[in-house]
């Protein structure tokens, strides 16, 4: 849970938070190259040929990218199992001890959402202050995370009922017209999922949040100072329940 | 190393399929088992004389028969009789090769290659299995074999490169295919499409490149068989939609990444001074 202690700083990413975290992205990015591999086999036919070339010498095979694309297809599948089952895991964790917040901004009336998000796109776009009743009223999650977050859940749910469906279309006995519906949602799964990275590397790569950046990656605190400028209404929450 | 290149349509071979002819023997269907080794396959009955139902790794050649009322004409002393009757016309079929096969730009492994003869080939040795050729096609020909691994109709690819006719078209005893160069053998079916016959093979979709190699002709009596047999549009519409999402997403990708870096950096950079500005301006 988070704290705040005498040296100023809070807590915002416990042990388990960063460490389920550091899973999402080692498998999410596995499954992205692999995953991509089999989808752009032009662009990534380097690749393909790097990871096969060992394995081809050692198969005796002629054919280095072609067994490049087995490893990936195989790796990919396999990744794929692991990742819904640490998914499943997770996600029961969350309902049970319901930790899920990140949708809290959600519950604000619309008129304000959308004014919360003008303001929040227009300051790390345009670099413009935040106007102050924006500024006072930031949660841990803004917005703009719960917007991605949607985007994020859709895509998950696309990913892996198709991948699912796909892996195991044989024993399920799916005809080759429902496959190709679950291809073609597996991809726009990808897209969203894509899109998702794109924005959330760009909102945490981003200079003004780096203390979060380095949260993440580090013992999950921040400066309270740089807490209450970003999140002064999570700091509040937390002053209280630890008072 | 996955690019394919296939030869333009009016370049390799083609074979024109005038159905008119078929008796439905089954000679082809056995001379292309025994020409490529495929081992036998458990009798299936079906509503039809068509067996096996459909393609299977083992058949990649097999005669359809189709059910349909046709118009026939009867001469009596008191004039010509016109009558409309059931009728049952066999479609030797397999892949008809297409001139831009979806299913070797679907291949990730880069195991269907287009050969200058305008076969579409698989490469066993180079296919993994993913299914993705016989998602892209239009005419669900490839198939899963015991392996894992996808077969289909070479076109008898190794025949023609020593100057033979592929063993369906050699074995056939009453003429149904006509093999040859595919600028002549398109001649032909628009000759016959001008003389009134049903033709399928010219102006398909550009999804299979306009053109397949296997042109079909019929005369009315038989037209049915091919109207039943053929999709109405050559395309596979879910995974036309794949391949145009996969030339979109990359460059937009790529335009995305670099456009969200500079405004990442610019609006830091813009907030940074403005943060020193109203610093200065409190000292002050």
């Amino acid at each position: 849970m988070a704290s705040v202690n005498n040296e100023k700083e809070i807590e915002i990413a416990s042990p388990g938070y960063r460490l389920a975290h550091g899973l999402n992205l080692v498998l999410i990015t596995l499954l992205a190259i692999t995953g991509a591999m089999l989808l752009f086999p032009e662009l990534m036919s380097w690749l393909s040929y790097a990871v096969g070339a060992p394995l081809a010498a050692f198969l005796g095979s002629p054919y280095p990218t072609s067994v490049g694309e087995e490893l990936a297809r195989a790796s990919h599948r396999f990744l794929g199992e692991i990742w819904g089952l640490f998914l499943i895991v997770y996600v029961i964790y969350l309902l049970a001890f319901r930790r899920i917040h990140v949708f809290d901004a959600l519950r604000k009336p619309l008129g304000q959402q959308i004014r919360e998000a003008k303001a929040l796109a227009n300051h790390y776009v345009f670099g413009k202050p935040l106007p102050d009743d924006v500024a006072k009223n930031l949660d841990r999650h803004n917005v703009l995370v719960a917007y991605m977050a949607i985007v994020l859940v859709v895509g998950i749910v696309l990913l892996s009922i198709s991948g699912v469906l796909m892996v195991y279309s044989n024993y399920l006995g799916l005809s080759e017209t429902v496959f190709r519906y679950m291809l073609l949602l597996h991809d726009l799964g990808f897209y969203l999922v894509l899109l998702f990275i794109f924005l959330h590397l760009f909102a945490s790569l981003h200079p003004a949040n780096r203390p979060l950046l380095s949260a993440m990656f580090g013992y999950g605190k921040v400066a309270l100072e740089w807490a209450q400028k970003h999140m002064p209404n999570y700091l509040k929450h937390v002053k209280r329940s630890g008072s | 190393m996955v690019a394919v290149n296939p030869p333009p349509a009016n370049e390799g071979y083609a074979v024109l399929v005038d159905i008119d002819k078929c008796i439905g023997c089954r000679a082809c269907q056995v001379a292309c088992k025994e020409w490529n080794g495929r081992g036998p396959t458990e009798t299936t009955f079906s509503p039809t004389f068509t067996n096996p139902p459909t393609y299977t790794a083992n058949d990649w050649k097999v005669v359809f028969f189709y059910e349909g009322t046709t118009k026939k004409g009867l001469t009596t002393p008191a004039g010509e009789l016109v009558f409309e009757q059931v009728d049952i016309a066999p479609v030797p079929s397999q892949c008809l090769h297409c001139v831009n096969a979806p299913c070797a730009r679907a291949c990730p492994s880069g195991a269907i290659s287009v050969t200058p003869e305008g076969a579409v080939v698989i490469n066993k040795d180079q296919c993994i299995g993913c299914g993705f050729c016989e998602n892209a096609c239009p005419y669900d020909v490839p198939r899963r074999g015991s392996d894992g691994k996808y077969y289909k109709c070479t076109f008898c690819v190794d025949r023609i490169q020593n100057g033979k006719e592929p063993a369906c078209v050699e074995v056939c005893p009453t003429g149904v295919f006509t093999f040859g160069p595919a600028s002549q053998i398109v001649q032909m079916a628009q000759s016959e499409a001008a003389k009134g016959r049903t033709v399928y093979g010219l102006n398909l979709n550009p999804y299979v490149g306009g053109q397949v190699r296997w042109i079909y002709v019929s005369s009315d009596r038989r037209a049915f068989a091919i109207k039943q047999h053929f999709p109405k549009d050559a395309v596979v519409p879910t995974n036309e939609a794949r391949e145009l999402l996969k030339e979109i997403v990359p460059p937009l990708a790529l335009v995305g990444a670099v456009g969200l870096t500079i405004i990442g950096v610019a609006s830091w950079r813009k907030s940074r001074i403005e943060e020193q500005k109203s610093a200065q301006q409190q000292k002050a």
